[in-house]
């Protein structure tokens, strides 16, 4: 089919009320292009500066009634109201608690620019477009929705939390927001590609235990259920957390920096979650980040509803303790899950009575959790509290082969210069919809915070690296 | 700018699109409520219809294209009898379908008879540059009208929608 063909009969279907699916289908295949400025879409024209995108996203985005004018009249009105685009970014700021220089900085843009913003002036999309996906708001829908549109009840956790945990600094709160953001439009783009979470057999669990049953022997019996649900087996040693969660579970895994404190947070995007996985403070040491990984995968899978708030945080401080000792019997299942999943216990012992030298490290090796962990997951095991031998100064920095499995492309993407947000498996999905027709060159591009030409001369290399995302790639 | 260096200017075009019925291209005239912009002394603007817009098609719009002699210009909401298909006026129930050089929305402010609000907002005969939507509200001010222009949306290279500061 000639592209002029396809784009006329990506006319015809919109023009003929074509059932939805059949004119995604066709919307995929034609080549038209649309631009969006702050208030209207238009056709396409070499003279426009606004954001250009492709008939599947504009279809996505705006709908068919929104084209069907853009067709007969050249443009369309996209704006809701002159003062929209403001009023939800002031809105949304201030539910999050953040004041305009730090929103300013974190979008790369002068302050005035964020209040200019606020006051909905004529600027470029494209300075509301950074502002927003800081803000967790979909960019998509800025000018267009008198309404915050995107993760607006995280938004409001984000704020009571941090009214209550010191911890949640300015940059922790839009490092999360931003993640959460990271989280949603890959979400969303996967499910335009027709990616949707594998199916598990795996329930969640109301048994938090009791004085007299303790909640850490449901977490182990959890671990041990979910390495059998995925076939993990005791011998599938080490395991990837990243892959699991991502490729196995579905479950986006965005590496942020949050901080020294906080380890990991789970938030909901809609009727699915997401990790975000601190990149610096203690996870710096591999071992530590897959034992947070895990302890979020025990939320995750095993939590009830009434448990799972829209956002859960995690710091270090208990991530480390011996399940038994952790107060809390939701984090006490959790911690306990994370140990034996990643480490079961009948694996543990064996390799740690099967080492006369350097058991304990040979433990850590092979697992890739650690000392801590390692300790407590052999003396839980043992059932005995002995002094264990001491590691050596060489077992305590993590062997490489786990900061590349975990933190995967992250250090070194093909995209000099990507956020640690996008570097996961964000930027493959963002490549695939791009070559789909799912999102524009020019969007992809805009979401790694990169040229064009810079993802183009990468693109063959991120395809490589998530053959995953490929896969079945229409 | 003048209405004659204007049209000398931007040579009268035909329609964009072709009409959607026929009634598109009936011809409106004085008795259907169609006055000229280009003679500022008998506009004749009804109670209730004098209004400050915030975006294209708010209430109190009228409709005005650019002729070689004329500024014809209707309130886009004008009842005609008998009634239009469409249910509202098109910019080429003021040219019969024939070409115009230019052509938009305007609004009257309703405290200052003097202030009129223009765009370019029109499918069919709208401004081609920022330039001559600049030309055609140089030719309003000409007729003594201080006038404030939506302006030109770079990012979509079209005529504002919105009037925003």
């Amino acid at each position: 089919m000639t592209p002029q063909s396809a784009n006329d009969k990506f006319k015809t279907a919109l023009r003929a009320s074509a059932s939805s699916p059949e004119l995604f289908r066709l919307a995929r295949e034609s080549s038209l292009i649309f631009v969006r400025s702050l208030d209207q879409l238009a056709e396409d024209h070499p003279c426009a500066t606004g954001r250009r995108l492709t008939a599947r996203e504009a279809l996505d985005a705006y709908g068919r009634e929104v084209l069907l004018v853009v067709l007969s009249e050249g443009s369309a009105l996209l704006c809701a109201s002159p003062a929209a685009a403001g009023i939800v970014i002031k809105r949304r700021r201030e539910t999050l608690g953040l004041d305009r220089r730090h929103v300013a900085n974190k979008a790369g843009v002068d302050a005035r620019v964020v209040e200019a913003a606020e006051e909905s002036r004529r600027l470029p999309l494209r300075n509301y477009e950074r502002i927003a996906r800081v803000l967790s708001l979909d960019e998509r829908f800025i000018s267009v929705r008198s309404e915050p549109i995107g993760n607006e009840r995280l938004a409001v956790r984000l704020r009571t939390i941090g009214e209550e945990n010191v911890r949640m600094t300015p940059s922790v709160t839009s490092a999360i927001a931003e993640a959460a953001w990271v989280a949603s439009a890959q979400i969303r783009m996967e499910e335009c590609l027709g990616i949707h979470p594998p199916l598990t057999e795996i329930e969640p669990s109301a048994n938090y235990g009791s004085p007299d049953d303790p909640a850490y022997v449901h977490g182990y019996l959890l671990a041990q259920e979910a390495r059998r649900h995925l076939k993990l087996g005791s011998e599938q040693l080490p395991i990837s957390l990243r892959e699991i969660c991502e490729d196995r579970l579905g479950i986006p895994m965005i590496q942020a920096e949050l901080g020294e404190f906080l380890a990991g947070v789970t938030v909901a995007i809609g009727d699915r979650r997401a990790i975000v996985l601190n990149r610096g403070g203690r996870n710096s040491n591999v071992y530590i980040r897959r034992s947070t990984i895990a302890h979020e995968l025990g939320h995750l899978l095993y939590d009830i509803e009434a448990r799972l708030h829209d956002l859960q945080v995690d710091d270090f401080g208990d991530l480390e303790r011996s399940p038994s000792q952790v107060r809390d019997p939701v984090e006490q299942r959790a911690n306990a899950f994370g140990i034996e999943f990643i480490a079961p216990q009948t694996a543990v012992l064996s390799c740690y009575e099967s080492h006369e030298s350097n058991p304990i490290g040979a433990v850590m090796r092979l697992f890739g959790i650690s000392h801590t962990a390692a300790r407590n997951q052999i003396l839980n095991g043992l059932k005995e509290n002995r002094e264990l031998p001491q590691p050596s100064p060489e077992d305590l920095r993590p062997l490489y082969e786990f900061e590349a499995m975990e933190a995967y492309a992250t250090d070194f993407h093909p995209i000099p210069g990507i956020a640690p947000s996008r570097a996961g498996r964000f930027g493959a999905v963002v490549l695939r919809s791009a070559d789909e027709k799912i999102i524009s060159r020019e969007t992809a591009a805009e979401y790694l915070g990169c040229s064009e030409e810079t993802l183009e001369s990468a693109a063959e290399h991120v395809r490589g690296l998530w053959p995953s995302v490929f896969a079945g790639k229409s | 700018m003048d209405l004659g260096s204007f049209v000398a200017k931007y040579r009268p075009r035909e329609m964009a699109r072709a009409a959607a019925n026929a009634d598109e291209l009936r011809l409106l005239d004085g008795v259907n409520g169609v006055q000229d912009l280009a003679t500022r002394s008998a506009h004749r603007i009804q109670d209730g219809r004098r209004q400050v817009p915030q975006r294209s098609g708010d209430p109190g719009c009228y409709l005005w294209v650019v002729i070689p002699t004329r500024i014809p210009f209707i309130f886009e909401r004008e009842t005609v009898i008998p009634p239009l298909q469409s249910g509202a006026v098109k910019h080429s129930n003021l040219t019969g379908g024939q070409p115009a050089s230019c052509g938009g929305e305007v609004w009257f402010d309703p405290a200052d008879e003097d202030q009129i609000y223009v765009n370019g907002c029109s499918g069919r005969y709208g401004p081609k540059s920022s330039d001559e939507l600049d030309d055609v509200v140089a030719v309003y001010q000409g007729t003594g009208y201080r006038v404030t222009s939506f302006g030109w949306d770079n990012e979509a290279h079209k005529p504002a929608m919105v009037l925003r500061r």
